[in-house]
């Protein structure tokens, strides 16, 4: 009996001219965790869909899908949402009710439980996810990966025989989302769920899936054990966005080994292969022990003094922090849940309380930064909440002033192009992808040149593919003297891209250096491809430095 | 002394219930002064003794404008104290005004006792027993708001982040809280319809059983406001103002049931305070 089975599988989105998804065959063993992953518009969010009712879209479908080797379709409702349980990416948009426990009570208040077997359910589940002090909590005063822990807990409550899983650490900090995987891995061993889950960020999920299924333009390229899967993903994808998105351990792998065999499918394997392989690499000079950008002589844009801020309940989420920031100069301001990364952000827009503390804006101090125009810009964490008309045209018309000058008109236009929107100009904001949302939000923002960009943890949910793009965006940026302060938890986009790293923890800067020397030192602030090759080269922190590295 | 744990929400609702009913069915002044003296008290129990000291001006406030409304507004009654602008400022006038205000802040601070009594979810459950479709979205209510919230200011950030102000941003900032509501709430509802919403009839999960005591409660309760109720439905409880003021019962009737009144208004007093907000 097999766990799902797809049977030719053709799908096309209403008013779509060209299929989604093209003639899929796919068999996954019951008790399995399948692992989708494709770029940005290969079909996996579309292929995951096909597999429950509720969530198909519309559009025609050709084909079967059987789940237990029953025809899914023939579910009866009340069968369907016991036997298949759905988390998605968004947490926020996943909670219904206002408290934990009615959040997971709601599937079988729903399937019309009574109230003592509902209670005992409950007990239990909050119990094995350990929600218990979570309970009584409301739903608002939760974190993002308590509520996706909290609507996994409530998907489990009929004890599904499959999990769909849609990217769901997508919106988390790494910590969460390492715990989530765990979760997912525990639920699998214990109650033989199958489950099937999309993914960008591949590290953890990579070691502990069954089966990988490559997908590209619709179809699906290889499928087969992490094994197979990683020995055709070393010899394909030289583009961008499936390659970026690989796990550092295929990564580096395809760039430094001559074979094709033996790819590592873990970090572990990683570390002892690149032990073996460049371990003579001892010894060598190595240039990646350089400090990094040279900060002599720059013109400062930003500086922050003994700042304290914080919010009425708690008015020290800040406690003193400095940071300084020159002109052309690109920082990322990482640190843990919670530390007040979003803080200091919001210290500088004045929505948080600011106690003490001054702010210097090009040598003049402020009461908080001047923006729009040619100032200071802030990047929101969500883009939807920066728009506000009806089409992407418009979006980007508002930004001039109320009566559009012909060349106003023009620059609007070439703004389009620039950021690869114009097929997209008559099209409303929402209707937009994920990454063409934040392109456009990228694109509101720079139109008004700003000299000072503030950005608040872009990465989140942004595929591989479009982080590239972002990044050299940033770099232009950059070069033309302009400043960037980002927020992030995204430790490998900083170790790859800012030029100084600054590290937020109990209220006060911990460490702020440039890029090489931040990273040198850390035991637990790394990248996956330097927990691999520390033993070697323990600067490195890319497998770009790596390369670097081992050349010579 | 042992203070009781909170009841269940029946008992609780009915209580008030009766309490508001009672107390707004009532102008009395006996009524009111216990009233204002029980509500006072519960409020000091619950809130401590600077909060209420903190709410008196406002209190006073509330007084003194509806004594200066009525007495501008009616010029019946006995005794006149002078004359403004040609208009009889009568005692009567006065005390009825102050007779209003105290009405209107011991409502309110019954509301208040309501409000840290009563949780949400004990409010959701009752109607959850016979519609639980309310209690759902009684439930999505509670958790919209805080939520729209936290969301204006973000949106807020965005739009002065570039560099917008002014009255007119703001106008556009609701509109677009308004738009992604809408536009998350599709989704929502399409995630609600997966996890089996409007599959079949709904229960209502509640974490709330029924205890004796609850049943001693409501039986306490509903006698002590059937007597009431019929203190006040026979009428005699009346006061009159213009064009003097006096009562339809004897004193010793007024102050009876004005010290029952008092009694059950104090019988909050008695829960214990760590499970009320």
């Amino acid at each position: 009996m097999t766990g799902i089975r797809i049977e030719n599988l053709t799908f096309t989105y209403k008013e779509a001219s060209a299929p989604t998804l093209k003639d899929i065959n796919l068999s996954i063993d019951k008790g399995a965790i399948a692992l989708i992953i494709g770029e940005s518009g290969s079909g996996k969010t579309t292929l995951i869909r096909q597999l429950k009712t509720t969530l198909t879209p519309y559009g025609e479908r050709t084909g079967k899908v059987y789940i237990n080797d029953i025809d899914e379709e023939a579910l009866e409702s009340k069968e369907r949402v016991a036997t298949i349980g759905y988390v998605g990416q968004n947490p926020e948009i996943s909670m219904v009710t206002d408290r934990v426990y009615s959040e997971l009570a709601f599937v079988m208040e729903n399937l019309g439980e009574d109230n003592g077997k509902i209670r005992r359910t409950i007990a239990e589940v909050a119990h094995y996810f350990g929600l218990e002090e979570l309970f009584l909590k409301k739903t608002n005063e939760l974190s993002g990966g308590e509520k996706q822990l909290v609507s996994l807990a409530s998907a489990m409550t009929t004890n599904p025989r499959v999990l769909l899983l849609d990217e769901p650490t997508a919106m988390l900090d790494p910590l969460s989302a390492v715990k989530l995987i765990n979760v997912l891995k525990r639920i699998n061993e214990e109650f033989g769920t199958t489950i099937v889950i999309t993914e960008q960020r591949l590290e953890e999920i990579y070691e502990i899936a069954d089966m990988v299924i490559v997908m590209k333009d619709g179809k699906v390229e290889k499928a087969g054990t992490p094994g197979d899967a990683s020995k055709y993903l070393s010899a394909c994808c030289d583009d961008n966005g499936l390659r970026n998105g690989l796990p550092a351990q295929i990564r580096l792998y395809k760039e430094a080994s001559k074979l094709r065999e033996g790819c590592p499918l873990t970090l572990k394997e990683g570390r002892i292969w690149f032990n073996k392989e460049f371990g003579r690499c001892t010894g060598k000079p190595c240039d990646c022990a350089e400090t990094g950008t040279d900060i002599t002589s720059k013109e400062e844009i930003l500086k922050i003094d003994e700042l304290a801020a914080g919010y009425k309940d708690k008015p020290y989420v800040l406690r003193n922090v400095d940071l300084m920031i020159n002109k052309g100069e690109f920082i990322c301001l990482l640190g843990g849940n919670g530390a007040g990364k979003s803080t200091i952000l919001k210290a500088l827009l004045r929505e948080a309380e600011v106690t003490e503390g001054r702010f210097y804006y090009k040598g003049r101090k402020v009461k908080s930064l001047p923006l729009g125009k040619n100032e200071a810009v802030y990047l929101p964490q969500n883009p939807m909440a920066m728009f506000t008309e009806v089409t992407v045209k418009e979006e980007i018309e508002s930004l001039y002033d109320n009566k559009l000058t012909p060349e106003d008109a023009i620059s609007a236009e070439d703004a389009l192009k620039k950021f690869r929107l114009e097929e997209f100009k008559d099209l409303h904001p929402y209707d937009l992808s994920g990454g063409q949302m934040q392109r456009l939000a990228l694109a509101k923002a720079l139109i008004l040149n700003p000299d000072l960009l503030l950005i608040d943890e872009p990465t989140k949910g942004m595929d591989p593919g479009f982080k590239i793009e972002f990044a050299s965006i940033l770099n232009e940026l950059k070069n033309s003297g302009k400043s960037i302060l980002m927020v992030s938890h995204d430790v490998e986009f900083a170790a790859r891209y800012a030029d100084k790293c600054a590290l937020l923890f109990d209220g006060e800067i911990a460490d702020f250096a440039g890029r090489r020397q931040f990273f040198a030192g850390n035991l637990f602030y790394k990248t996956a491809v330097n927990s691999m090759v520390r033993d070697v080269l323990p600067n490195c922190n890319t497998v770009a430095e790596v390369m670097e590295c081992i050349m010579h | 002394m042992n203070r009781l744990r909170k009841l269940h929400p029946l008992p609780t609702i009915i209580y008030f219930i009766i309490l508001l009913g009672i107390q707004m069915w009532t102008f009395n002044s006996y009524i009111l002064a216990a009233g204002y003296i029980a509500a006072s008290v519960c409020m000091i129990y619950m809130a401590g003794f600077a909060d209420y000291l903190g709410k008196l001006p406002l209190d006073a406030l509330i007084v003194v404008l509806c004594a200066g409304i009525n007495l501008l507004a009616y010029h019946d009654g006995e005794h006149i104290l002078f004359y403004l602008n040609g208009n009889r400022v009568t005692f009567e006038a006065i005390n009825f005004g102050i007779h209003m205000g105290i009405y209107i802040v011991t409502v309110i601070k019954w509301c208040l006792l309501y409000g840290r009594i009563m949780t949400e979810d004990e409010f959701i459950y009752l109607f959850g027993r016979f519609a639980p479709t309310v209690a759902l979205m009684l439930s999505q209510v509670f958790r919209t708001i805080p939520y729209l919230r936290e969301d204006y200011k973000n949106i807020r950030m965005a739009s002065s982040g570039l560099g917008k102000s002014g009255v007119r941003s703001h106008m556009e900032d609701i509109s677009t809280l308004i738009s992604k509501s809408l536009e998350e709430s599709i989704y929502r509802g399409e995630l609600m319809e997966d996890r089996g919403y409007g599959v079949g009839k709904r229960t209502n999960y509640h974490r709330f059983r029924f205890k004796r005591r609850d049943m001693a409660a409501i039986i306490i309760e509903m006698t002590i406001g059937v007597l009431l109720f019929a203190e006040v439905a026979s009428g005699r409880m009346t006061i009159f103002f213009y064009p003097l003021c006096g009562f339809r019962a004897e004193k010793a009737e007024l102050i009876t049931v004005a010290a029952v009144f008092f009694i059950y208004g104090l019988l909050p007093t008695l829960l214990k305070k760590d499970e009320v907000r």
